[in-house]
């Protein structure tokens, strides 16, 4: 098949598949796991888009989350601020019109946000990035560090936004954070998010990703620009970061700076741990397990008296116990590709070399 | 890979390392086709000058130029595609990555896939020890295989100018010798100009046309490889042939 009929089929597959999933997916599956599903799909935003700067360049970022914040606060600001201008037709509260209708209604204030937000996030990125990316070494999990926590003293100090109590909307015109948010949009980032990590892997770009992250004065010697390819690594990461907080704010309707702490960006750090520094496999795979298992430990050790509040405690044993069994992650740092299942073991011959 | 009328041209180079002055007013110069040796005992400078040259670390004064541009302040990744190419010390391949990725990295500055192809091929044929261990991680290999690496991987970038650093550094004698055998031959099949920096003076002196000695971030000697061969001084301090009949 020409590649471009094959590119066109996958994204006409793709778009139809996830929009039919769209509709019936709520309607038929349980709210709380419709719930984790959609969470799962962005915390793979988060997981694989952090990837790109910890797995595959090797630099360690620890304030996903602020990027996530920004991109959160900033789309909400803009689809609450911006209402009368640009967003008049979505209502001012409540949810959308029901099925495709919605779906049309939803979707250029979603784009809208989603791309903004992206932007904002990633031009902070490259503005925090820029100087500490720079240097080697662990400058970049101080700035990060440091950077997450900014942001989200800043919101909490920011009035219009709702400061501590959180923003669902400007309360005094009555227009709320609109409920934009569908499977869709979620797991269209998630394929975006994918497939552009996959391509940058397997191309001569990406193997200069990879080889910063292995040797970074071997892969200078070699003519890679170390600080261009982290920057670019990391402006993409906090792009898709920004991405995932306009999903997560239309999906939320009422933000909370205190869920953008620290604590969340070492979670989505734990993720890419989990599943194999610089595995996008790995990273799906943990995103979905870290979101889901709180919330399966929750309803099972719920089920008997008095075992509810060791949840934590197991998740934490059992976070141990993975590392302890595979301390290069779930995946190390491989990939399921379609050879995985098709040809177990038997790697595609290479390419015949013949002697001279 | 190409012949060039490119001169390595080096005035005064003075590198510091915070409070510590590495290289002490340091002039030198390589043409097109020569093999150039550097030696010097251990913390002399000798690493620092490669470095130096191929932008890893900035020289505070002085000037490198290269042909007609000056590469004193150009970045790693400019230089390497201007033909100055560093194959650092201890190797340094890639040891998570396969034999091929590594000198895929090697053409990582190239857009030239038929170029590509074709030094590829003269690489393998150059080491078919690297050909038949093509798929195999980097890390997985012997001591001597790596170093072949480093240089095929090095030759990929297509030089003009490839500075070794202790390609001996840890090798059994008899692939000592290979690899500088190899080192003589590229040079003499393609002209690529080299500037060598090692520790077995011997080796090194047996194969370069001249030579430098570098003393505490100074030249204190430089002539023709035979000169220095025969210099009482040299005997004495490289080539251990103090009281020697």
């Amino acid at each position: 098949m020409a590649p471009l009929l094959r590119r066109a089929l996958f994204i006409g597959g793709t778009v139809v598949v996830l929009l039919v999933l769209s509709l019936v997916l709520p309607q038929t599956l349980d709210p709380v796991v419709f719930r984790i599903v959609m969470l799962s799909g962005i915390a793979i935003i988060m997981a694989v888009s952090l990837n790109l700067i910890n797995g595959f360049t090797g630099q360690f970022s620890i304030g996903h989350a602020g990027f996530q914040a920004l991109g959160a606060y900033g789309a909400a600001a803009l689809t609450v601020y911006g209402h009368n201008a640009l967003f008049g037709y979505l209502p001012k509260a409540g949810p959308l019109q029901p099925g495709l209708a919605g779906f049309f209604q939803g979707a250029p204030a979603i784009l809208i946000a989603m791309l903004a937000s992206g932007l904002l996030a990633a031009a902070v990125g490259y503005l925090v990035g820029l100087p500490s990316l720079r240097l080697r070494g662990d400058y970049l999990a101080i700035v990060t560090l440091g950077f997450g926590e900014i942001i989200r003293v800043v919101i909490e100090n920011t009035d219009v936004v709702g400061g501590p109590r959180g923003f669902s909307g400007n309360v005094e015109a009555g227009v709320l954070t609109p409920r934009l948010t569908s499977f869709f949009w979620v797991y269209l980032v998630v394929v975006l998010v994918v497939v552009v990590s996959r391509n940058l892997r397997f191309s001569v770009q990406g193997l200069g990703f990879l080889a910063v992250r292995e040797d970074e004065i071997a892969a200078q010697a070699m003519g890679v620009d170390t600080t261009r390819t982290k920057v670019i690594a990391f402006v993409l990461g906090a792009f898709f970061a920004g991405v995932a907080g306009a999903l997560y704010a239309h999906y939320e309707f009422t933000l909370s700076p205190t869920s953008f702490g620290f604590v969340r960006s070492f979670d989505f750090v734990t993720m890419v741990v989990l599943g194999g520094l610089g595995s996008i496999t790995g990273s799906v795979l943990a995103a979905v397990l870290l979101t889901a298992l709180p919330e399966v430990l929750r309803s099972s050790l719920g089920s008997v008296q008095g075992l509810d509040q060791y949840r934590l405690v197991t998740y934490a044993l059992l976070l141990i116990i993975l590392m302890i069994v595979r301390p290069q992650g779930i995946f190390g740092r491989g990939e399921l590709r379609r050879d995985t299942f098709f040809r177990r073991g038997k790697r595609p011959p290479a390419t015949p070399l013949t002697g001279a | 890979m190409a012949p060039s009328s490119d001169r390595l041209v080096l005035e005064d180079l003075h590198v510091y390392y915070d409070a510590i002055h590495a290289l002490r007013g340091v002039s030198l110069t390589v043409s097109p086709g020569e093999i150039v040796t550097l030696i010097g005992a251990n913390g002399a400078g000798k690493s620092t000058l490669l470095r130096a040259i191929s932008g890893l670390v900035r020289a505070r004064s002085g000037r490198v130029a290269f042909g007609e541009a000056d590469i004193t302040r150009a970045p790693a990744s400019v230089i390497v595609r201007r033909g100055v190419v560093h194959s650092p010390e201890g190797r340094r391949i890639f040891a998570n990555m396969s034999v091929r990725e590594n000198l895929e990295l090697g053409a990582f500055s190239r857009n030239d896939k038929a170029g590509i192809a074709r030094d590829m091929e003269h690489v393998l044929t150059l080491f078919p020890r690297l050909r038949e261990r093509i798929g195999q991680n980097a890390g997985t290999l012997s001591g001597g295989e790596q170093q072949m690496l480093a240089i095929g991987r090095a030759l990929l970038t297509r030089p003009k100018l490839l500075m070794l650093d202790e390609p001996s550094l840890g090798l059994a004698p008899n692939l000592e010798r290979e690899i500088f055998r190899t080192v003589e031959n590229i040079n003499r099949e393609s002209g690529v100009a080299v500037l060598l920096v090692e520790q077995n003076a011997h080796l090194a002196l047996a194969v370069a046309h001249r030579g430098y000695v570098l003393e505490t971030g100074r030249i204190t000697l430089e002539g023709t490889a035979r000169d220095l061969q025969s210099n009482p001084e040299v005997k004495k301090a490289y080539l251990g042939e103090e009281g020697a009949p």
